[in-house]
């Protein structure tokens, strides 16, 4: 009974559970931050996988971006709480009949001798010299192999970036005509000599 | 470190760099004159569409031009092959066949925005690079590309609440099958660590050798039922179909062309790559799964659209239809199936764009201002006196959907079904046989309504302007005339599908 | 083996164990008689005439989306930044595609105006 295996169990225990919160809580701002205690949780998992650049842009990106955004949407829909109600008895059947079947399938598809190849060298109590001066790291091994060998789906990846920036504005913006707003570079390159000019008007 | 690209990537590479470039260039012309206030904030949309045509038509002069190579580019992610010119072509073709069927629906329906036709040149990149892709990883990029377009178009009119109803319903579906796709593809890397097509087939080749089926790692065979649960989610072919007649009904109708035209036969190109080539190994398990698929969608396809009323969730219940009978094809690809598979694409491209253009024609004008779509089946009654040739040409076209001959769809079906009695799929061919009598019922109860209904308060409709016509007109004769020169599209298949 | 992070997670856990602690502690000794004139929103005596909460704007869910694009490319810019020293020129000009594809993106959404807040 290693560490390691209890800490997995205590993280994925926490996912299990508090993904059924999130879906069974009434009021969607605690159940969004469930979500982003499945998030951490996630992260601490991949950090136990030895890639911990993974781990922190998980939480950069779907802490810090996607739970915010997520949270803007209830604050858009002002949902105060889920009126949706709908009563458990009437889906329980053919749910847990789904559920068994997959979980049935699942254990009889996956192995039960899983070996966790991230519990070994459990007795290793001095570092491996050779191991971690001639390794990469995380963010050295992404690195040499996304810009020479996966280049062709990084340059897909911007294109991707490039029709969501280009999908976000079709879709949300609203420009309100006829907002007088400043002009800088006309402020700026004013001419003292164009500015007061002489009209040549007879007036009667 | 040594350098990974060389010229002959680029130079394969050069009719999408052309594509991406011309996205910018067009993207900063776009933005720069349509928020200029000194032109006037002029509405830039329909002349992105003659741009887009002009475009196309380079771009085809480009990949005509391409030497014959045959090889994969960009280490193995990309691949070229002869076969794959012609059906850019086609692509193109069709392409600029599309733009001319909405260009005149562009202001009648106020869509405003330049980013319309901006997408759409996008969304024809993303499929050149769909169909040319070799690598499980790039697979799943460029189909995100695609989703991405077409989740942005199906919700271009977001005043409408139908229209972003029926986008994010195709948004949250969409990225569901994308999340089974890429647990497919990483149950697949996870057990062999395998994703390049090349090094599938080899690595399948080889166990399929030693091994027998039942012997296999059961994650691999699990990833491939994800991965296919993920292509005929997108294909809508039942049982995933349930999404479509919602989007389909919602979106409009100017964009629906693209989803049923395009989609359709880009997800189909990409399963036969990863299926036909590097998993045809395991051709004993996929083709029971699109079987399964085949018969499902062959059966709700026609019952569900007997009760339907309206004409768009009626034309995606037809294209439900017509998925399964090209996935009957796809199940029986090793004997000379890529052939009728082909000829079928062709003859449904030509369908759709028939269809498409006598429904987008088909504008209820109250006034210059109150012009909208027509949505039921029976809008359609006094078509047969007001727009007979109109009235001529969807008869000639629901007469191929329905197989009666001498007009193309026949062909197509008895070819279809000829293919699949080769490779001995007797009660599959009788089951069709008989659902397509079913299905002729309605289909001819629809030219019952144009021709043979009598109704108090006739429909005006907005004449139809020239490029429709055109469209209309092509794709018409070419079904009418088909029997008395075939030549003319089975040589074209009969070089896509030997080259290959 | 991982054990230069053991000591975050120590960390972590004395936070949430130290953050549960003075919750829990607050919620059992303090006197709640919750009353129903006591909890409802307060306007200025009167009983409240509309939901406290104004039509939200969609230029902050659009300033959001912006920001995740932007951080996007920006952690894809932090491997390469690590990788520079060894890829050699296909790196830089990689790079510099990428760059260049997302800073047309940049012109697209600052001449729609996007990034105007009136």
């Amino acid at each position: 009974m290693s560490s390691e295996l209890v800490l997995f169990y205590c993280l994925a225990s926490i996912i299990i559970v508090s993904s059924y919160i999130v879906i069974s809580l009434k009021n969607s701002v605690f159940s969004i931050l469930f979500l982003v205690l499945i998030f951490l949780n996630a992260a601490a998992l991949i950090m136990m996988l030895e890639t911990e650049f993974l781990a922190i842009l998980f939480l950069i990106v779907y802490v810090g971006a996607i739970a915010v955004l997520f949270l803007f949407v209830i604050i858009i829909l002002n949902v105060k709480l889920s009126e949706f109600y709908y009563s458990i008895g009437q889906y329980i059947l053919i749910g847990s009949i789904l559920g068994i079947i997959f979980l049935v399938q699942t254990f009889l598809i996956l192995d039960t001798n899983i070996e966790f190849h991230f519990l070994d060298n459990i007795h290793n109590l001095y570092p491996e010299w050779n191991f971690e001066v001639y390794s990469q790291s995380n963010i050295e091994a992404l690195g040499s192999n996304l810009y020479t060998n996966y280049m062709y789906v990084f340059i897909l990846a911007a294109i991707i970036l490039l029709i969501a920036i280009i999908g976000a504005i079709v879709l949300t913006i609203h420009q309100r005509g006829y907002v007088k707003r400043q002009n800088i570079l006309n402020q700026v390159s004013r001419d003292f000599k164009d500015s007061v000019y002489y009209i040549n008007k007879i007036v009667k | 470190m040594v350098i990974i690209i060389n010229i002959s990537d680029i130079y394969i590479f050069i009719p999408e760099l052309y594509l991406t470039l011309t996205v910018f260039i067009l993207l900063i012309y776009g933005i720069f004159y349509s928020t200029n206030k000194y032109y006037g904030y002029p509405i830039l949309s329909k002349n992105f569409g003659y741009l887009v045509v002009i475009t196309f038509t380079y771009i085809l002069f480009l990949i005509i031009n391409t030497p014959d190579f045959l090889s994969t580019y960009f280490p193995s992610f990309f691949f070229f092959n002869n076969s794959l010119k012609w059906i850019k072509t086609i692509f193109l073709l069709v392409g600029i066949c599309y733009v001319f069927l909405v260009i005149s629906n562009i202001s009648l329906e106020k869509l405003n925005v330049f980013e319309f036709f901006l997408l759409f040149i996008l969304s024809i990149l993303s499929i050149f690079l769909i169909i040319s892709t070799f690598d499980l990883l790039s697979i799943y990029i460029s189909l995100e590309m695609l989703n991405l377009i077409f989740y942005v178009l199906a919700t271009i009119r977001r005043t409408s609440e139908f229209s972003t109803e029926a986008g994010l319903k195709y948004f949250i579906l969409g990225v569901f099958s994308t999340g089974l796709l890429l647990f497919g593809i990483a149950l697949i890397y996870g057990c062999i660590g395998i994703t390049n097509f090349i090094d599938l087939s080899l690595f399948f080749q080889s166990i399929m050798k030693e091994k027998s089926i039942l012997e296999i790692p059961t994650d691999l065979l699990l990833g491939l039922v994800f991965i296919s649960t993920a292509f005929f989610f997108k294909l809508s072919a039942a049982p995933f179909h349930m999404w479509s007649p919602d989007v389909y009904e919602g979106t409009l109708t100017s964009i629906i062309t693209l989803f049923i035209i395009f989609t359709k036969i880009t997800i189909f190109f990409l399963f036969i790559n990863l299926f036909g080539t590097s998993l045809f190994e395991l051709f004993n398990v996929w083709q029971k799964l699109t079987l399964i698929c085949a018969f499902f969608s062959l059966f709700l396809g026609t019952f569900i659209a007997f009760a339907q009323t309206k004409f768009k969730r009626f034309l995606a219940y037809s294209s439900i239809n017509h998925v399964g009978f090209i996935m009957i094809a796809v199940s029986s690809i090793n004997y000379n199936g890529f052939y009728s598979l082909i000829f079928y694409m062709m003859i449904y491209i030509l369908i759709n764009l028939g269809i498409f253009a006598s429904l987008l024609s088909l504008r209820n004008f109250r006034n210059y201002k109150f012009n909208h779509q027509i949505r039921y089946i029976s809008e359609f009654t006094i078509l047969s006196k007001t727009h007979p040739i109109i009235a001529f040409s969807i008869l000639i076209i629901l007469f191929s959907i329905s197989g009666i001959p001498p007009i193309a769809g026949f062909f197509t079906k008895l070819i279809v079904f000829l293919t699949c009695l080769k490779s001995s799929l007797y009660s599959l061919v009788i089951f069709a046989i008989t659902i397509s009598c079913l299905a002729t019922f309605y289909y001819i109860r629809i030219i019952k309504i144009i021709y043979f209904d009598n109704c108090n308060v006739w429909l005006i409709y907005v004449p139809m302007d020239k490029s429709k016509a055109f469209v209309l007109s092509f794709s018409v004769l070419l079904l009418t005339f088909f029997c008395l020169n075939p030549n003319l599209i089975i040589n074209s298949i009969y070089i896509i599908s030997t080259i290959n | 083996m991982f054990k230069e992070y053991s000591i975050l997670l120590t960390f972590i856990c004395l936070t949430f164990l130290l953050a549960t602690i003075v919750f829990i502690l607050s919620y059992i000794f303090s006197v709640q008689k919750a009353d129903a004139e006591k909890i409802s929103a307060y306007e200025c005596g009167f009983n409240p005439f509309d939901d406290a909460r104004t039509t939200f704007d969609i230029r902050f869910y659009l300033v959001a989306i912006l920001f995740l694009i932007f951080d996007l490319e920006v952690s894809f810019l932090y491997p390469w930044s690590v990788c520079i020293g060894y890829l050699n020129n296909q790196g830089f000009y990689v790079i510099c595609t990428f760059l260049f594809i997302l800073t047309i993106g940049f012109l697209y959404e600052w001449f729609k105006g996007a990034l105007d807040w009136e």
